[in-house]
């Protein structure tokens, strides 16, 4: 701002000093301006040099064994053979069916149950007791079960892991949503005689909607989490699978490169429902500024 | 004498409070009517039931006892012919100016195209042209309260309930809205129904002012306000006006004690 204020006040008296100083102020500008729009992802990158070079650190004097704690260019060098061999791309193919099955239905249902429940009384007391049982069982324990209902064979048992680790946190989050939905704009929609279901549509899912993502990202984490869990037992091909394959071979660098596929599966995932965040709160003024 | 556009009568409302176990009388066989093409204004203390009166005759709360008839049709539920102005705009954070507007139509199974003509005709009535694309949260108090007002006359109803609609607006920003009401009603004439503590907005809005007593709210008086139209700010000024704010104010002096 400064800058163009000289600028104007000094044009078309030759390059005085004052203009100069403009140019410089206007490449400084620039360059704090550059600063400050990414000051966010400078920031986390910083963070993860410094975490890395901690790791460098720790496995360059020597203080664990490269079997146990192998450095991050062994693990560099692991994650692109994994890729570049091809080894790992069945597993990652057959791991993204299951969460794809798993957590799509999981999402959909949880969503669509979440609603129901929190508009209408009735169906939310037939099932507040069946939820809040399951919410607070520890819900891998239904892995056991899954593997006789589905058997060893398929995506199905992990799958259903993945759906019932993520269908609860949705769930709950979505309730949660439609009971701090204000009450007076649903009065609004009556008042324009808007039916149930206009008012679920045009108020009460708009209204709910960061509840909803929130309920999804944690639904993500647990998904991800329950695709390791569900090849636990007898698993032939997954991301799961391929971990404790690794690990019982002591292959430490492959097993964190799998460990690092799985972080920046929870990466995209989370990128994608931030950007549907994003769509769905244009109207938010933004609080970091 | 032809029969009133709205006629609400021997309406009494009973509230039971769950908590204390007490039932509260809130409006007590309140009888008023409302002409075609009038602007009717009920003034009365805080708590008296003018709300609950207007909610009713919107169809949000069921009365206790008593009747509404809109045209002599009594009234069940929200009708298509009434629309609410509430006391806080309420317009949907996640909706633009003109979705809001054009959000009763919409609701109607109007074509969203045909909606978004008919909106933007109302939105430069109550002049907000410029700001369609405009999230609530960046509008000020007044323009909210204008887009309130719009959301309303959009569906061109029979009948328009306001109910105490600039209260939380400040003083010059509600003396603004005030003219700009009278403005908007001496050119489309709708028949209105508006409620206020604020007396000289009464005196200022109106043809006749029904006077509440304190709770249970019941018509105390009804004054006809003679002052000629078009009313300007300037009509605040003049005698006849200050006599009208001294008397309804002797009239509810009496219901605050």
């Amino acid at each position: 701002m400064v800058s163009r204020v000289y600028s104007q006040r000094d044009s078309g008296s030759g390059l005085s000093k004052p203009e100069e100083e403009a140019r410089s102020f206007r490449a400084q500008d620039k360059l704090e301006g550059l600063l400050h729009r990414h000051e966010n992802t400078l920031l986390g990158l910083a963070g993860v040099v410094f975490f890395v070079g901690l790791w460098s650190a720790v496995s360059l004097f020597g203080l664990v064994p490269e079997y146990v704690l192998p450095g991050p260019l062994s693990v560099a060098i692991s994650m692109y053979d994994l890729f570049a061999s091809g080894a790992v791309v069945p597993h990652l193919w057959f791991s993204m069916q299951e969460f794809f099955v798993g957590y799509s239905f999981a999402a959909l249902s949880g969503v669509a149950i979440g609603l129901l429940m929190g508009w209408y009384h009735r169906v939310n007391y037939f099932l507040d007791m069946l939820v809040s049982a399951l919410y607070s069982t520890p819900r891998v324990a239904f892995v056991s079960l899954f593997l006789i209902l589905f058997g060893v064979i398929g995506i199905w048992k992990t799958a259903a892991t993945v759906f019932i680790m993520a269908f609860f946190p949705i769930l709950v989050s979505t309730l949660a949503g439609v009971k701090l939905c204000e009450e007076s704009y649903v009065k609004v929609g009556r008042s324009l005689s808007a039916s149930d279901s206009q008012l679920i549509k045009d108020v009460v899912i708009p209204g709910s909607i960061p509840s909803i993502i929130a309920g999804l990202r944690l639904g993500t984490g647990l998904g991800l989490t329950a695709i390791v869990v569900g090849d636990l037992y007898g698993a032939q091909a997954g991301l799961g699978y391929l971990l404790f394959l690794y690990g019982n071979a002591f292959r430490t660098s492959d097993m964190i490169a799998v460990i690092l596929v799985f972080s920046l599966a929870g990466i995209l995932v989370n990128r994608v429902l931030g950007k549907v965040e994003d769509h769905y709160s244009a109207w938010k003024p933004s609080i970091a500024d | 004498m032809s029969n009133p556009k709205l006629l609400v009568s021997g309406l009494s409302q009973v509230y039971y409070d769950e908590k204390s176990g007490r039932r509260l009388q809130a409006l007590y066989k309140v009888t008023l009517e409302v002409n075609k093409g009038e602007f009717v204004a009920v003034v009365g203390p805080s708590g008296c039931g003018k709300t609950t009166l207007l909610n009713v005759i919107a169809g949000l709360i069921r009365p206790t006892s008593g009747t509404v008839t809109l045209d002599g049709e009594p009234l069940h539920g929200p009708a298509s012919d009434v629309a609410l102005v509430f006391q806080h705009p309420l317009l949907l954070p996640w909706k633009t100016l003109l979705r809001n507007v054009s959000w009763g139509l919409e609701l109607r199974g109007v074509k969203r195209s045909d909606a978004a003509m008919m909106a933007k005709d109302v939105i430069k009535m109550v002049g907000l042209s410029g700001f369609e694309d405009h999230y609530p949260n960046s509008l000020s108090g007044g323009m909210q309260q204008r887009a309130n007002l719009a959301r309303a006359l959009v569906l061109d109803p029979q009948l328009l309930l306001m109910d105490e609609p600039f209260v939380n607006l400040d003083a010059q920003t509600r003396e603004v809205m005030q003219y700009e009401l009278v403005r908007i009603w001496e050119a489309t004439r709708k028949t209105v129904l508006f409620v206020t503590h604020d007396i000289g907005e009464a005196v200022y809005v109106a043809d006749r002012i029904y006077v509440f007593t304190k709770r249970p709210g019941q018509v105390k008086d009804l004054v006809h306000v003679n002052l000629p139209r078009p009313r300007t700010l300037a009509t605040k000024r003049t005698p006849q006006f200050l006599e009208y704010d001294a008397r309804i104010w002797d009239l509810l002096e009496l219901s605050f004690i």
